[in-house]
C-alpha cells in the first residue's frame, strides 16, 4: 500500500494536468478492467480520483500566498479560509474587491450568496456593482429569516417545488446557494464573523 | 453455447447477440425484433407469450397480463386463468420465448445472458432479474444499466473523440438519465438517475383516465374487457398523436359506438404531472456529474416513449440542444446489451473498449446517535456507498455497540437519499453477535457493490476478527434458493403453446381483437378474414400458409390504420 498514487496510474511523478490524469488512467484501464479485476480497478480508481482531488485543490496561480497576506488584515486565519475554496463555486470567498457585507449580525445568510456571485461566478456577467443574485433568492432569504416558517418542513418543501420547475443550470444554482446558506446558518462560514455559531 | 444480450422490458422484450459485424438483433417468431413482454394462457390451458398473447389482452384480460416488469421483486402475484404467478416468474417466460427465438436462429444452445435493466431499479429488484433468468435455465452473466447500454450502442462509433452525453430513457414503464464522458476508448458513466416508476404506459393511463371521463364512467364502473379495448385505444391514441395534431379513435361498447377525440395540446395537458416528474432525475444527474447543461456535447433519446413530441419539446427547452436519436429507440438497449455480451466474451472487435458504471443511489445502514449522556436517538441513515460512486467499490464503515456488554447489534441496510432511514428503502435486516465483554465492542461493516449493481455485505467483529457475511433476507418480495429451486420445477410442467403455431395463434388473436372493436359492416369482413384464414392452416400447406398470413396482416394494419384518424 505505500505505493504513491501516481505509480499506481503508471506514471513516474504527479501528473501535470487532468488530461494527464484521464490518459494515463485509461491506459492502465485497459489492462485492470472493472469486470475481471474488481481489487485491482479499484485500487486505480482511487489513484484516479484522488489524482483529481489534487489537482482540483491545488491553490490557483493568481491567488499567490504573497497577494494573500498583503491583502489580509489577519493573515494566519485568512491563509485557512483560503483553503476553504473547495466548498465555493465562484472562486475564493472573502476577497471581492468591493465587498457588500452589511453589518447587521442578523443577516448572515445572504452574505455568502452575494459575494460568491459577485467573484466571477457562473453569472459573473452581472455588472460588479449588482451582482445577480441566483434563482429565487428573495424567496430563500425570506424563509430563513421568518422565524415561524424556517422551522416548517412545508415551508422547504414548497420552495423547493418551485425550483424544481427552474431551468437545469437555475435548479444547480439554487441548490448551490441553499447548501451554502445553510453551512452559513450552521457557521462552518466566516471565521471572523461575530455571530459564526449562532443559528 | 451462445451468449446474448436481452433487454427485458416492461412493454416489449428483444434478444441480440455480438457478431464479427457488430451486434445483431434476432427476430422472433413474427418475424419482428419487438416481442411483447405479455404472457397469457390459451383457452386449451397453453402459455402464450409475446405477440400471441397481446391480442388476447382486449379478447381475455382475464387470461392475459402485461406489464409485470413493475411488480419485480415484490410479493405481486398476477392471476392468469385461476393460478397466481409472480413477476419473476411471468418474466422468465418471456425470457424462455426469447432464448427459444434465439436458438432456432443461431441453431445452438443459449445458456448465458445479460439482461439490462433500469438503472434505478434496486438491489431487491435486480436480485429478482437474476431470479427471472435462473428460472428461465439462463446463466446471468451481469446486469447492465438500460442507458449505459444505449449508450454503448451509439459510443460505438466514436472511439477516438472526447464526449459527454446525456441519455435519457424512458421505456415503458421506468424513466432513466445518465451521463456519460468518452475519452480513449473509456466509456464513463458519470451520473445516473431515475424514477423507477415512470414510463410510457403512465402516459397512456393518462389517455385512458381522460376517456374514461369522457364516456362518464371510472375504472371501477368499466368491465375489464371494455377496459381492455379501451386502453388499447387510448395507446393508439397516443402513438398517432407522434405525427400529427390531433386524432379520434372509435370506441365500441355493446351496440353503441363513440368517436373520442384528443388534442396534441390536451395530451400536454393531461401529461404535465408525469412531465414534471422528469425534471428532478434530470436535474440530479447533472449536478450530481457537476456539469451545466453546456457541457452536455450529446443528448440521446432512447425508448419508445421518447418518441412522443412533448417529451421531445421538453427536453430540447430544458437542456437547450436538439436531442439525437439517430438509432431506433426501442431496439436500442437490446443492441447495447449485445455490444456488452461481446464485450464480456471478449470480442477482439472490442479490444479497446473499457465501460465503467456508477451506483445511482447511496447504501447505507440504519444507526442510533448519542446525543446526551446515555441518551440515544435512533433512525440516522449512514451512508456507506454513496450514490455515483464507480463500481465496482468497496467501503468500510466501523460502528460501535450503544453499551458495553451489549450482546448483539441489529443491522438494518436502506438505499436512498434522506438522512433518515424511514424515507429511504428497507433492503433488508441482520443481527450480528457480540462477545462477551465490559467494553463497547465495535464492527466494521464492509458493502461491496459488483458491476451488475449488486450488494454484498460482511460484518467484521474487530475483537474476535471473526467475519460474516450477510444474507440481505426478510424481503417479502424476494425468493429464497430453494423457492427458486421450487418455481423452476413449477414452471417446467407449465404446457408452452409451440412456437411454430404461434405466429399463427398471433394473427388469429389479433382478428379476433379486431372484430371486438368493430361492429356493422367491418365486424363482418373480419369474420370472412378470420374463417379464410382458419381454413387455410387446416390445410397445412406452409406455403399457403405464409402467404394467407401476409394478406391478412396487410388487412389489419389498413383497418387499425382506419380506426385511428
Amino acid at each position: 500500500m505505500a505505493r504513491p498514487y501516481y505509480k499506481e496510474l503508471g506514471l513516474d511523478a504527479p501528473p501535470e494536468d487532468r488530461r494527464a490524469v484521464k490518459r494515463a488512467y485509461s491506459k492502465r484501464l485497459k489492462e485492470t478492467r472493472p469486470e475481471d479485476d474488481p481489487e485491482g480497478f479499484m485500487r486505480l480508481r482511487d489513484a484516479h480520483d484522488m489524482a483529481l482531488h489534487i489537482l482540483a485543490h491545488q491553490p490557483q496561480p493568481e491567488l499567490s500566498y504573497e497577494t494573500l497576506i498583503e491583502d489580509a488584515a489577519e493573515p494566519e486565519p485568512e491563509v485557512e479560509m483560503q483553503e476553504d475554496t473547495s466548498y465555493s463555486i465562484g472562486g475564493p470567498r472573502g476577497f471581492d474587491p468591493a465587498p457588500e457585507l452589511e453589518p447587521e449580525p442578523h443577516a448572515e445568510p445572504e452574505e455568502p450568496e452575494d459575494t460568491r456571485y459577485s467573484v466571477g461566478g457562473p453569472r459573473g456577467f452581472a455588472a460588479p456593482a449588482e451582482p445577480q443574485k441566483p434563482p429565487l433568492y428573495e424567496e430563500l432569504k425570506a424563509l430563513i429569516n421568518s422565524a415561524d416558517r424556517r422551522n416548517d418542513r412545508e415551508s422547504w418543501n414548497g420552495l423547493f417545488r418551485k425550483a424544481k420547475l427552474l431551468d437545469i443550470d437555475d435548479y444547480v444554482d439554487f441548490e448551490d446557494m441553499v447548501l451554502d446558506a445553510m453551512l452559513q446558518v450552521q457557521g462552518f462560514y466566516k471565521y471572523d464573523h461575530p455571530d459564526h455559531n449562532m443559528p | 453455447m451462445a451468449l446474448v444480450g436481452i433487454d427485458l422490458g416492461t412493454t416489449n422484450s428483444l434478444i441480440s447477440v455480438f457478431t464479427d459485424d457488430g451486434p445483431k438483433l434476432i427476430p422472433n417468431a413474427s418475424g419482428g425484433f419487438l416481442t411483447p413482454s405479455v404472457v397469457g394462457v390459451s383457452d386449451e390451458g397453453d402459455i402464450l407469450v409475446g405477440e400471441a398473447a397481446k391480442y388476447r389482452l382486449v379478447t381475455h384480460p382475464d387470461k392475459t397480463v402485461a406489464r409485470f416488469k413493475r411488480a419485480m421483486g415484490t410479493a405481486k402475484t398476477h392471476k392468469l386463468g385461476n393460478k397466481p404467478y409472480k413477476a419473476e416468474e411471468l418474466s422468465a417466460l418471456v425470457l424462455r420465448a426469447l432464448v427459444a427465438d434465439a436458438e432456432s436462429h443461431l441453431g445452438e444452445p443459449v445458456t448465458q445472458a445479460i439482461i439490462s435493466v433500469p438503472a434505478y431499479f434496486n438491489d431487491i429488484q435486480r436480485k429478482a432479474t437474476y431470479a427471472a433468468g435462473k428460472l428461465a435455465g439462463l446463466k446471468v452473466e451481469r446486469l447492465i444499466n438500460e442507458p449505459t447500454a444505449a449508450a454503448l450502442a451509439y459510443g460505438l462509433n466514436i472511439k477516438d473523440d472526447e464526449n459527454t452525453f446525456l441519455v435519457i430513457d424512458l421505456g415503458g414503464g421506468t424513466f432513466d438519465v445518465s451521463i456519460l464522458e468518452i475519452f480513449d476508448g473509456v466509456m464513463e458513466v458519470r451520473s445516473s438517475a431515475g424514477d423507477a416508476f415512470l414510463g410510457g404506459e403512465d402516459f397512456t393511463t393518462a389517455v385512458e383516465d381522460h376517456f374514461m371521463a369522457e364516456l362518464k364512467t371510472s375504472r371501477d364502473k368499466i368491465k375489464p374487457k371494455e377496459l381492455g379495448r379501451l386502453r388499447d385505444l387510448a395507446n393508439k391514441a397516443k402513438l398517432a398523436l407522434t405525427a400529427k395534431p390531433d386524432v379520434t379513435v372509435k370506441y365500441v361498447a355493446g351496440k353503441k359506438e363513440t368517436e373520442l377525440t384528443l388534442s396534441r395540446e390536451k395530451f400536454e395537458e393531461l401529461t404535465t404531472k408525469l412531465q414534471n416528474r422528469m425534471r428532478t432525475p434530470l436535474q440530479r444527474a447533472i449536478s450530481d456529474a457537476g456539469l451545466r447543461s453546456a457541457d452536455i456535447d450529446r443528448v440521446i433519446l432512447v425508448g419508445g416513449a421518447t418518441r412522443m413530441p412533448v417529451i421531445r419539446a421538453m427536453v430540447t427547452k430544458l437542456l437547450k440542444k436538439f436531442p439525437e436519436h439517430s438509432l431506433d429507440p426501442d431496439e436500442v438497449i437490446a443492441l447495447g446489451t449485445g455490444v456488452q455480451a461481446g464485450l464480456f466474451s471478449r470480442h477482439e472487435a472490442l479490444e479497446d473498449i473499457v465501460m465503467t458504471d456508477v451506483c445511482p443511489f447511496t447504501l447505507g445502514t440504519d444507526v442510533s446517535k448519542e446525543v446526551g449522556r446515555n441518551r440515544f436517538e435512533h433512525g440516522f441513515f449512514q451512508p456507506i456507498i454513496e450514490r455515483n460512486t464507480v463500481i465496482p467499490a468497496s467501503r468500510v464503515e466501523r460502528n460501535w455497540a450503544m453499551r458495553p456488554g451489549q450482546e448483539k447489534i441489529e443491522l438494518a441496510i436502506y438505499q436512498g437519499e434522506s438522512p433518515r432511514v424511514v424515507d429511504n428503502v428497507p433492503l433488508g435486516k441482520m443481527e450480528v453477535a457480540l462477545p462477551k465483554s465490559k467494553e463497547n465492542e465495535a464492527i466494521d461493516i464492509r458493502f461491496t457493490y459488483d458491476v451488475s449493481g449488486v450488494l454484498e455485505i460482511l460484518v467484521t467483529v474487530i475483537s474476535t476478527g471473526k467475519t460474516e457475511q450477510l444474507i440481505l433476507e426478510g424481503n417479502p418480495g424476494s425468493l429464497s434458493q430453494a423457492e427458486i429451486a421450487e418455481r423452476l420445477k413449477a414452471l417446467e410442467k407449465l404446457k408452452i403453446h409451440p412456437k411454430d403455431q404461434s405466429e399463427n395463434a398471433a394473427i388469429i388473436n389479433r382478428l379476433k381483437a379486431a372484430y371486438e372493436n368493430h361492429l356493422g359492416e367491418m365486424r363482418d369482413h373480419i369474420d370472412r378474414n378470420l374463417i379464410a384464414f382458419e381454413q387455410v392452416l387446416a390445410k397445412q400447406n406452409d406455403t399457403d400458409i405464409k402467404l394467407a398470413r401476409e394478406n391478412v396482416v396487410k388487412f389489419l394494419d389498413e383497418i387499425d390504420s382506419m380506426d385511428v384518424f
